[in-house]
């Protein structure tokens, strides 16, 4: 039971790292990406490549955090003048073309076999028995240090700025923001913050492969966002919470129900489906949302 | 001689063949409110968007304060004092009054990423001040009471004094209002006048884009009539109205409207 819970937390954990990264580009600047997920594995696989060939986890995870950041800006800079909606087909677009390329690229990355047995942190110090207790608690306080540095970010004169973007770009223009250079920064955060999770997200796997970094895996911080509150970071704790409560739930289902495990998953599916359907009717602006900050559009 | 705050020389923008404004030279001198009139279709926009940036001249010149803004993005021609308002008051409206307000102050060291983490004590004295002087300057505009709503739940009117004190968070030396008394009830008009002539005092200069004659009497200095894309005349507000062809220009706009 104690397992379970465990495990319950740290999904949840990473899923709301991962979300507060889609929070500040979606939920503060207004940015429309779909391919969140290509970023996460960038930090997941920088971090393991690194690690296996013997440089230091705490510096190969820095790494893979850098190296997102560093294509948030490559695919930003040329993207981020364009409208919104060309920023959600590119960045579907990249997130897949970087899936692809582990994929096919099997000298470095093993190909769709994947690559397990990688050190992690302490590995020997604290043992394979408490390794998830101790891997939780650093999942604990990087989610809470996380949400206090958006939290701080987000009532300053930065964020201001960022959500100004978010209600009309040609506003902050027009008041001397460089709304480009905001939108970048955005956007390079959103993608360090994905990269974290990923990185967290293969030492808790113990083994990955492309297939780990399915589309489907951004549309589940969508899920979180949306469930939680776009614009919320207390949203964002919530809706990885539930998101998670919700996956491992269905899993105990599966005794009861005489249904195949794909059906089940699918079932899954269709009632998150369901679910977002009654919310959106109901609370559209998601459970810690700001109803006003929905109802007040233009 | 005061000095000349603003200088167009000979811009003109067309749009896939159709010329919108040809060849439109103005110049404006500090201190001064201008008018800028004409029927709908004129290329008053046209002409005023090419002056925010928002729009790039075809060719021609823009000085302000004698530097060449052509080609500067609109944030940077904001910054260096030329602020504009919309015609239709765009207020940021998920965002609170006092968040619309401080927004605008320029180079506000928070709205760098690193001062926010490495000089938050500095960022949050900053904010006290912005703060007050925002506070300060919606009491003047009689918004002090909505400071902590939503801009949303504002009226039409009460946007457009917000955008008003919004822009003057920014230190304008010079304001571009588009419309600024349009679909605006006789009372709030009457402030938004006062406004202006308090801020022209303190030395702002005023270009505006106005339909309503008898605002365009009381406040502008100067007033240039644009027509067919082209700067017909230009004069005090007597001049241009008793002029034939401003008269011509507006009921012939009407004309081909039937």
């Amino acid at each position: 039971m104690i397992d379970y819970l465990v495990t319950i937390v740290l999904m949840a954990g990473i899923y709301a790292i991962f979300s507060f990264g889609l929070q500040l580009e979606w939920g503060y600047t207004g940015l429309l990406n779909f391919g969140h997920v290509g970023f996460m594995a960038i930090g997941a696989y920088t971090t393991v490549l690194l690690g296996t060939s013997g440089v230091p986890l705490f510096l190969s995870v820095l790494a893979g955090i850098a190296l997102a950041g560093i294509m948030g800006a490559l695919l930003g800079v040329p993207t981020l003048r364009l409208r919104e909606d060309y920023l959600a087909i590119t960045t579907i677009g990249f997130s897949e073309i970087v899936r692809f390329i582990l994929h096919n690229e099997e000298w470095l990355t093993n190909g769709s076999i994947g690559m397990g047995g990688f050190p992690r942190p302490f590995d020997a110090l604290i043992g394979a028995r408490d390794y998830e207790l101790f891997l939780m608690a650093m999942v604990l306080i990087v989610v809470f240090s996380l949400y206090l540095i958006q939290e701080h970010l987000i009532g300053s004169p930065w964020g201001r700025a960022l959500k100004s973007i978010r209600d009309d770009e040609g506003v902050s223009a027009s008041l001397g923001k460089n709304v480009f250079s905001y939108k970048v920064q955005s956007l390079v955060l959103g993608s360090m913050m994905a990269a974290a999770a990923g990185s967290i997200l293969a030492f808790y796997m113990q083994f990955i492969n492309p297939t780990t970094f399915m589309p489907i895996e951004t549309f589940y911080a969508w899920i979180i966002i949306m469930v939680g509150g776009s614009g919320s970071n207390r949203g964002v704790l919530l809706g990885a919470i539930l998101f998670q409560l919700f996956f491992s739930g269905t899993r105990f289902v599966q005794g009861y129900l005489p249904l195949e495990p794909t059906q089940v998953g699918a079932l899954r599916v269709m009632v998150i489906g369901l679910a977002l359907i009654v919310l959106m009717i109901h609370r559209p602006q998601g459970i810690l949302g700001k109803k006003e900050e929905l109802s007040l559009e233009r | 001689m005061r000095d000349e705050i603003l200088k167009v020389g000979g811009v003109s923008k067309s749009f896939g063949g159709m010329t919108a404004v040809a060849d439109c030279s103005l110049a404006m001198v500090e201190g001064e409110i201008s008018g800028l009139i004409g029927p709908n279709g004129a290329g008053k926009s046209t002409l005023f968007e090419m002056i925010t940036g928002d729009l790039i001249p075809d060719s021609g010149s823009i000085h302000f304060l004698g530097k060449s803004i052509v080609g500067l993005p609109s944030f940077r021609i904001a910054r260096m004092g030329l602020v504009r308002t919309f015609q239709i008051p765009r207020a940021l409206n998920k965002m609170t009054v006092l968040e619309n307000m401080m927004l605008a102050t320029q180079n506000q060291e928070g709205e760098k990423i690193w001062n926010v983490f490495l000089r938050p004590r500095a960022v949050r004295r900053e904010e006290e001040r912005t703060r007050d002087r925002a506070l300060a300057l919606l009491e003047f505009f009689s918004l002090g009471t909505m400071a902590d709503e939503y801009a949303g739940a504002l009226s039409g009117g009460q946007k457009k004094l917000l955008a008003m004190a919004r822009t003057l968070m920014a230190d304008p030396k010079m304001l571009l209002l588009d419309e600024p008394f349009a679909g605006v009830n006789p009372t709030l008009s009457k402030r938004l006048l006062g406004h202006i002539k308090e801020l022209r005092e303190g030395g702002v200069t005023f270009l505006i884009i106005e339909h309503g004659i008898p605002y365009v009497k009381e406040l502008c200095d100067t007033v240039f009539v644009m027509n067919k894309g082209e700067i017909m005349t230009s004069g005090t507000p007597e001049e241009v109205t008793s002029d034939e062809r401003v008269l011509e220009a507006y009921l012939g706009g009407m004309d081909d409207a039937h």
